[in-house]
């Protein structure tokens, strides 16, 4: 029961009459009960019925002219605020707070935080599936996703520390540790880059990574995006930093390793047999997608007497209709796979499976039958493809994918040494690359082997007592073990 | 013993010094030292390899000692402590030249091997750059990203010694004996061949004060010469056991003949994809020693390291193109082998003996 | 902490040193791309996998190249072709005359010599250009022919899908594996070849009417060929040289019946004792032991093993045949002034002072006694 007859009037303070210049935004001027106020407030982003329910009928029944004090101390809504801080109340309304000024002073307002959030509910995974784990993933609310997260470590070591980024967006970032163990350098140096960050919009927590990274032209990842919180909840523990931007629904983990991109959670809920023999299939796919096509290239090109005599028939005979050396083929087949795959990644999903088939069947089959490649490489280079996107996370699939390109034109430059010299250059590439300041190829490199059992297997998780070194965590420990009752010993086998 | 003269960030862990050394000393000389050293002594050339192992062994020793004696750990420093400046400047220069020369000669080698094995018509001095391209690019890692090298040239392609076993098929104990029919001159003979393809552990000297705690890597310098040893060994004993000595002397590169009787059920000839993979093996070979040199020249001439290292290396490109393919490489190397003996194993010595009387001649003053 | 040279590059003239960078990069990759290795496409190369040389009456070599046709139809066809010259490497480059691709020889399998060139040229010079190759490797198996190349290499084989590269290779490496054949291949010739105190022998095949078949084992002195052991005595002389499985030895019991006996060998081990003499005043004492384990093949005419006194009765012939067999070979190989066995090397290995010049002149007289164990240790399914 706003009165319509003083809404027009001009508002005395130039920062509310700015903002009232956008239609959204509310700035009425009001009276009841003999005193004038003005509720002032975005109206897209409050939560309309806590304001008609709650504050203005509380308000409304005031005679007298009440002092902010009161109101704050009467109305039932927490983290209220009284300030003349202009700069704050901007801040407050664009995050969905109202502001209530009175005519005593209207200078100084009373922020009441009524935020509604909208956006999605929180479900499964798109990316990061699981098939025997938890299919919760994070949504674009930053309090959802702090939600998830707490829910999973409800210890008070759990800090988070928020900032702002971004002079136009204002995101808020929230960077994550457990005190008592990840190491207070790591946590220093992530907190020193987002606070140097000087952009104007951050839309996505990767863009904000392409920021802190210490090394900017690499195609591999040096942050860990996931959306999973089961995820960011075992990289917490294990000392690492997880870094949460609002509108996002991937969380940014640090420091990583180059072998965790090969790891996911499901591993630790199978048997470490069928973990590890399934990590160790993970690496190895990785090399075959990136070296297969090359040394196909580099044998057929260059050096024939590798062929097995056996081989030689069957390949010779499948190349016998193609016109193109095995460069050009490989090309062609790799950039159509190219082609299909980021074509499917913007079809609508009805669309998207008629051409599926169609690039898939009818381009493989109907290439070879053309006469345009073999079947031995259509098959190589499927394989590879396939290969390529066995690591859980998009950006290393990406990173392994663009790398076959320059081993293929190694390959056609200098055949096997052409390949192995690009594997040199990489292999430096690797080395120097380093994850806030901790080199990327541990445990490898600078050598972990209490490290090593944990990457490139998963042992038996009575094995992994310590925390990984690489993030030098203070509290080393995970768990102690009870010694078990021994079973052997006092009879042989059964009895 | 000083604390050391680089920031801990620079240096890598004492563990490093067993695969920098070894690194090293594993190169191209593995390839064709057993010719030589069948032509000197036949048979007994593994008393000769275990002698210059042990010689090595020594020699490691005596650089652990120096240091522990020396007031500062750069080398460079320690030169013109003993020597002077003037003359200790001049020392290092020589050693510039000498770590120079050791990249050169695994280039010029390494090059021959893939023009005769792989590609005639690659064009020397290209591949040249391209390698020294990269160790340019090693370079810009610090030194944490040679070690890491020496590291993985290990790692990566010591799996080939299975290579060794395979071949024993084909060969006859019997062709290694009879053993220890050669003189004594003879045997020394031997052991100045067999000790030619260990030399690449003089780097040493230079990337100590890179090592964290370096005293405590003594043990791991030692280790990492008794692996070169024992590669050594079984690729000579392999060698003999496998060809007879005629036809060992008509190979120009045994260890890869050796590679063509390899048949893999999918790669019918191994020795191109090994000729290939070498390629990891020699990397730090080059990368090491010019490092070593361009920092020795950043000390003595006082400009950045980066300047030095391309200085260095186009000075290496230019006289790559006059060894490739031309009979003066031998006398070269026969050069470059005498001026490793005496600038090792002969002036350590004299640095020792110059350091401890130069201490005595302080205490007396004092 | 990690620290390195990119990150102080990057506050120090940065758009300049892009700038330069992307320069030097484009220069080193236009000169990268231009020094590509010539391409040895494998479909745009003839690949021959097997060779042949034969000696015409000029002194002249006729070498034979054996391509492989790859179509997709059909299987094993191949394609011979041949040209005249002195030496290997100009056959090859006369035969690339003939032919739309250039001639390879990196997946030669087999190549064959014949008798004459062997006999009369020798195989150094042969050996001079495949052991300075570096494509061509030290698999392939080097066989002597019993005639003329020529006309084995043009011998119509059919009912099989393999061309007659494969074919021959195939039936060398068979044979050697699961016959009588001693192991042989490039390098293991060039090895005994260069070897002073062992002498090489190679495979020796043969052109029988329909056929090809192995006939026994060619023998060398230094690099000549002086002779060959016929297809009965290879499976001592294999035993002889090195320890094998497989192999099949058929003799004749000198009874009444004239009894057949076929032993196949499951596994043979030969072990030789030298006692070496002081300054070599004294014949050199050699004992040639051969231990065989086999399995009773074939024992016709309607004896039964019943009884182990038959079994005993046949292993004594075995080995009575077999030690027989051994002392001539070495009677003949001594005539022939000949060492396959390597005896000269062995001795060489237990006394250091033997000399090639020495171990020639004790060779002739030297006491060599083939001794043969045989042990039967299973008989089939039936008695």
């Amino acid at each position: 029961m706003l009165k319509k007859n003083k809404s027009k009037q001009k508002d005395p303070n130039s920062v509310f009459e700015a903002l009232s210049r956008s239609s959204d935004f509310i700035n009425e001027l009001s009276s009841s009960g003999g005193f004038l106020y003005r509720i002032s407030f975005f109206r897209p982003l409050i939560n309309g019925n806590l304001l008609h329910e709650q504050i203005l009928p509380f308000i409304q029944q005031l005679h007298l002219t009440p002092t902010l004090e009161e109101l704050k101390e009467h109305i039932p809504i927490e983290q209220a605020v009284i300030t003349r801080d202009l700069q704050k109340v901007e801040e407050a309304l664009h995050r969905g707070s109202i502001a209530v000024r009175i005519e005593t002073d209207w200078g100084k307002a009373l922020l009441l935080p009524i935020e509604e959030k909208k956006g999605r509910q929180v479900s499964q995974p798109e990316i990061e599936f699981g098939i025997i784990s938890a299919q919760e993933a994070f949504v674009e609310g930053l309090d959802t996703n702090l939600n998830l997260l707490r829910r999973r470590l409800p210890t008070p070591d759990l800090k988070v520390v928020e900032h702002t980024v971004g002079t136009l967006s204002q995101t808020k970032v929230a960077v994550v540790y457990i005190e008592n163990i990840a190491n207070p350098q790591n946590i220093e140096t992530v907190l020193q880059r987002i606070q140097d960050v000087d952009y104007d919009q951050i839309l996505d927590s990767n863009y904000l990574a392409q920021m802190l990274y210490d090394v900017s032209n690499t195609i591999f990842p040096l942050f860990l995006n996931t959306e999973r919180p089961d995820r960011v909840s075992s990289g917490l523990t294990e000392g690492k930093i997880a870094i949460m931007v609002d509108g996002s629904p991937h969380t940014l983990l640090a420091p990583t390793i180059l072998l965790e991109y090969f790891s996911t959670m499901e591993d630790y809920n199978m048997s470490w047999i069928a973990a590890s023999s399934f990590r160790l299939l993970r690496i190895f796919a990785v090399i075959f997608s990136i070296f297969a096509t090359p040394l196909y290239v580099a044998v057929l090109t260059f050096h024939y007497e590798l062929i097995p005599k056996d081989l030689l028939e069957t390949i010779v005979a499948s190349r016998y209709l193609v016109p193109f050396p095995p460069i050009i083929e490989a090309l062609f087949l790799e950039i159509s796979i190219e082609l299909l795959r980021e074509a499917g990644s913007r079809l609508p999903a009805k669309v998207g499976q008629t051409l599926g088939i169609v690039g898939g069947i009818v381009i493989g089959q109907a290439a070879v039958a053309a006469g345009l490649t073999s079947n031995i490489l259509l098959i190589i280079v499927a394989l590879s493809a396939l290969a390529s996107f066995v690591t859980p996370i998009y950006k290393m699939g990406s990173a392994i994918r663009l790398l076959r390109f320059p081993f293929l034109l190694a390959a056609q430059v200098w055949g096997a040494l052409g390949i192995s010299l690009m594997g040199a250059f990489l292999l430096t590439h690797l080395m120097k690359l380093t994850s806030i300041g901790q080199p990327y190829l541990e445990p490898i490199f600078p050598l972990r082997l209490a490290d090593l059992k944990g990457s490139l297997i998963r042992p038996q998780l009575r094995f992994l007592k310590k925390r990984p070194e690489n993030l030098r965590p203070q509290n080393e420990t995970i768990h102690r073990q009870k010694p078990k009752q021994g079973r052997k010993g006092k009879n042989d086998f059964y009895e | 013993m000083s604390s050391s003269s680089v920031k801990e960030k620079f240096q890598v862990s004492p563990f490093f010094v067993f695969f920098l050394i070894n690194a090293n000393q594993v190169g191209v000389g593995i390839l064709n030292f057993q010719t030589n050293l069948v032509r000197t002594i036949n048979n007994d050339g593994w008393i000769a390899i275990l002698i210059a192992g042990a010689s090595v062994n020594l020699m490691i020793f005596l650089i652990y000692f120096l240091f522990k004696k020396a007031p500062t750990d750069e080398f460079s420093d320690i030169t013109q402590s003993v020597f002077g400046k003037w003359l200790g400047q001049f020392i290092n220069i020589l050693y510039i030249l000498y770590f120079s020369s050791l990249s050169l000669i695994v280039l010029v080698h390494y090059m021959d091997v893939i023009h005769v094995w792989l590609f005639k018509e690659i064009p020397g001095l290209l591949f040249a750059s391209v390698l020294l391209i990269l160790v340019y690019y090693i370079h810009t890692g610090g030194f944490r990203t040679i070690a890491g090298w020496a590291f993985f040239s290990i790692v990566l392609t010591y799996w080939m010694t299975f290579i060794c076993f395979y071949v024993m098929k084909y060969s006859h104990i019997r062709f290694m004996f009879p053993m220890f029919d050669h003189s004594f001159s003879q045997l020394m003979m031997g052991v100045k061949d067999a000790s030619l393809s260990m030399f690449g552990f003089g780097t040493l000297l230079v990337y100590y004060p890179f090592i964290k705690k370096a005293q405590t890597s003594q043990k791991f310098a030692h280790m990492g010469v008794l692996l070169t040893t024992c590669l050594n060994l079984l690729v000579f004993l392999v060698s003999i056991a496998y060809y007879s000595s005629a036809q060992l002397e008509l190979t120009k590169w045994p260890t890869l003949t050796l590679t063509s009787i390899v048949k893999l059920p999918f790669i019918q000839r191994f020795e191109f994809i090994e000729v290939s993979l070498w390629l990891l093996l020699i990397v730090p070979n080059i990368a090491i020693p010019l490092w070593a040199a361009s920092r020795m020249a950043k000390q003595v001439f006082h400009t950045s390291q980066r300047t030095t290292l391309i200085v260095l290396s186009l000075l290496i490109l230019v006289m790559f193109s006059f060894f490739i393919r031309a009979t003066s490489f031998e006398t070269f190397n026969k050069w470059v082998e005498y001026s490793g003996y005496i600038l090792i194993y002969g002036l350590i010595a004299c640095m020792i003996i110059g350091l401890l009387l130069k201490k005595r001649w302080v205490k007396k003053r004092a | 902490m990690y620290d390195h040279w990119a990150a102080a590059e990057k506050k120090v003239g940065e758009k300049t040193s892009m700038k330069h960078s992307i320069l030097i990069c484009l220069m080193l990759l236009s000169l990268f791309l231009t020094s590509c290795a010539q391409p040895r496409l494998l479909d745009e190369l003839s690949i021959s996998q097997a060779a042949g040389f034969d000696l015409l009456e000029d002194g002249e070599m006729k070498g034979f190249f054996v391509f492989p046709v790859f179509k997709s139809e059909e299987q094993g066809s191949y394609q011979i072709v041949s040209a005249k010259s002195n030496t290997i490497s100009n056959i090859q480059f006369l035969v690339s005359e003939k032919s739309p691709f250039p001639v390879v020889m990196g997946q030669v399998l087999v190549i064959l010599i014949s008798e004459k060139l062997a006999k009369e040229v020798g195989m150094i010079d042969l050996m001079n250009y495949i052991y300075r190759d570096p494509i061509i490797g030290s698999r392939q198996v080097f066989a002597i022919v019993d005639g003329e190349v020529e006309d084995l290499l043009h011998t119509k084989m059919n009912q099989t899908n393999l061309n007659i590269g494969v074919y021959l290779s195939d039936l060398l490496a068979q044979n050697m594996r699961n016959g009588n054949q001693p192991v042989t291949n490039q390098h293991i010739f060039m090895n005994q070849m260069m070897a002073k105190g062992v002498d090489a022998y190679l495979p020796y095949i043969k052109n029988t009417s329909n056929s090809i078949k192995v006939s026994g084992v060619a023998l060398f002195d230094q690099e000549k060929m002086v002779g060959h052991i016929p297809g009965e005595d290879t499976f001592t002389f294999k035993a002889m040289i090195e320890n094998h499985k497989n192999g099949i030895y058929e003799f004749r019991f000198n009874d009444k019946k004239k009894t057949h006996v076929v032993i196949e060998n499951i596994k043979s081990h030969v072990s030789y004792h030298i006692k070496p003499t002081e300054n070599l005043s004294k014949k050199p004492h050699i004992t040639i032991d051969i231990k065989l384990k086999g399995e009773l093949k074939e024992f016709m005419k309607s004896k039964k093993i019943d009884t182990p006194s038959i079994l005993q009765h046949v292993e004594k012939e075995v080995e009575k045949r077999v030690a027989q067999q051994g002392r001539d070979l070495v009677q003949s190989f001594k005539k022939q002034k000949i060492d396959p066995l390597g005896l000269g090397l062995r001795y060489r290995s237990k006394d250091k002072a033997m000399t090639p010049e020495k171990w020639q002149k004790l060779y002739p007289d030297a006491d060599v006694q083939v001794n043969c164990h045989m042990n039967i240790v299973q008989t089939g399914v039936s008695q």
